[in-house]
């Protein structure tokens, strides 16, 4: 299995890669970590004309501590958040969702925001950044062509669908930016797979912060976007299989059977949070 | 229909301590560039979509798929292959071990396998029997049955302690 003939593109510089966008008239796709759409193209379910690589831009590799959020650049590879190699806000909850994320060897390559872009239901950090509440910061070209704009947009208003998001074609992810915990923070996160490393069949996130009375749980690989419970106290106090269950069934649209897998990873990552 | 003229890019890069330089189609992957072009077929290919692990090779010390990496992605990368583990202490242990505990049949995973192998020894030293077979879910053997391989790191990995230990 080998891809298609492209082309392919590398640019060191963000304004000079929106320039380069701005002038193309073919079918192109950004390539940051290649771990997903590399499958892809060489299963030639994705035949781009074009490629721009994005691994020489260092604007997209940057992150960044401030008093009171952390800012990551969107091509930070998984292993790099795995190894703390970037600065962490999350009381080490995404470090531990990183360790998971398929293989190492996966890992070092595949991307924080090329994951996100990609938009798979199934992928840890489309579940993770929604318990965040992460905001995106996607840049495209300015009127002048010599400046790049951006936009903010919540992680909620992302991603649209299965493989969908509202990136514009002239756009790309740059920042992941995410608002500082305070250290009273728990977490919790489970996600049932077959195997270690497979795509995930039911994830749950939960994310406890009585300081800024924050009390999320989020429900992943659904066979869309994922489900958020924004004031899930009551849940999470008293994690009832039969009320979540009911809520879940309500949500998906599903019925008990099919709601099982996820039920049980809401009570194990909500059990996760007494640990942690 | 469009025809598309395929360009060549000019790569350069170090491939088992050589410096390179040589034409590739964006298409190639890693694994095919280093396999027809270069002339080293220890690296096998089994899924080509990156489930398999039979292609892992070193990028930069780290292990990546060479399947799923286009060979012009790694412009002044470091790549190591199997061929180039030859002096490399940890790695003589490993292939050892893999003989003594019957870590292979076929063989046909061996090479990625290995090379995951010593990526767990360098990075998890401390690294259990269990945590072994979870840092191996990446890489699949359909002969072995994983005991033999897991023995086989684990031996590598008392041998590494009990050294650090004595010395």
């Amino acid at each position: 299995m080998k891809a298609a003939s492209f082309q392919y593109q590398i640019s060191s510089d963000l304004v000079d890669l929106l320039l380069s966008i701005k002038q193309t008239h073919l079918n192109f796709k950004f390539l940051a970590g290649s771990q997903s759409l590399g499958p892809m193209m060489n299963l030639r379910l994705a035949q781009p004309e074009l490629i721009f690589d994005l691994k020489g831009i260092r604007d997209l590799k940057v992150a960044k501590m401030g008093d009171d959020f952390l800012e990551l650049g969107a091509c930070i590879t998984h292993a790099e958040i795995e190894d703390q190699k970037v600065p962490d806000a999350t009381n080490g909850l995404m470090s531990f969702v990183a360790k998971n994320i398929a293989y190492r060897a996966i890992r070092n390559q595949g991307t924080l925001g090329g994951s996100l872009c990609h938009a798979d239901p199934a992928a840890d950090w489309v579940c993770t950044m929604i318990v965040l509440n992460a905001e995106l910061e996607l840049v495209s070209l300015n009127e002048n062509g010599r400046t790049w704009k951006s936009r903010k947009i919540s992680v909620r208003n992302f991603m649209q669908g299965p493989f969908t998001t509202v990136l514009q074609e002239n756009e790309i992810l740059k920042n992941i930016v995410i608002k500082k915990f305070s250290t009273e923070m728990k977490w919790g996160y489970y996600k049932i797979c077959q195997k270690p490393g497979e795509f995930s069949k039911a994830t749950a996130a939960v994310v406890v912060d009585p300081k800024f009375a924050i009390h999320r749980l989020v429900i992943g690989a659904t066979d869309t976007t994922p489900l958020l419970m924004e004031d899930a106290k009551n849940l999470i106090t008293n994690p009832d299989p039969k009320n979540l269950n009911e809520w879940l069934q309500k949500s998906l649209g599903k019925d008990p059977f099919e709601t099982q897998l996820y039920a049980t990873a809401a009570q194990r990552a909500i059990q996760m949070l007494k640990l942690n | 229909m469009i025809t598309m003229q395929q360009t060549k890019h000019t790569l350069q890069l170090n491939v088992n301590g050589t410096n390179i330089q040589r034409e590739v189609e964006p298409r190639t992957h890693l694994a095919d560039f280093l396999r027809e072009s270069e002339l080293l077929t220890g690296t096998n290919l089994g899924c080509e979509h990156g489930v398999c692990g039979a292609c892992t090779i070193e990028m930069n010390t780290a292990p990546v798929r060479s399947c799923i990496t286009y060979a012009i992605t790694c412009q002044n990368a470091k790549i190591r292959t199997i061929e180039g583990f030859d002096s490399d202490h940890i790695m003589t242990q490993l292939k050892l071990a893999f003989t003594r505990e019957h870590a292979l049949q076929c063989g046909y995973c061996t090479s990625g396998m290995l090379v995951s192998a010593h990526d767990i020894v360098i990075r998890k030293p401390n690294a259990s029997a269990d945590e072994v077979r979870e840092a191996l879910a990446g890489n699949l053997c359909r002969c072995t049955g994983y005991a033999g391989i897991v023995r086989a790191i684990m031996s590598v990995l008392y041998a590494q302690a009990n050294a650090t230990s004595n010395g």
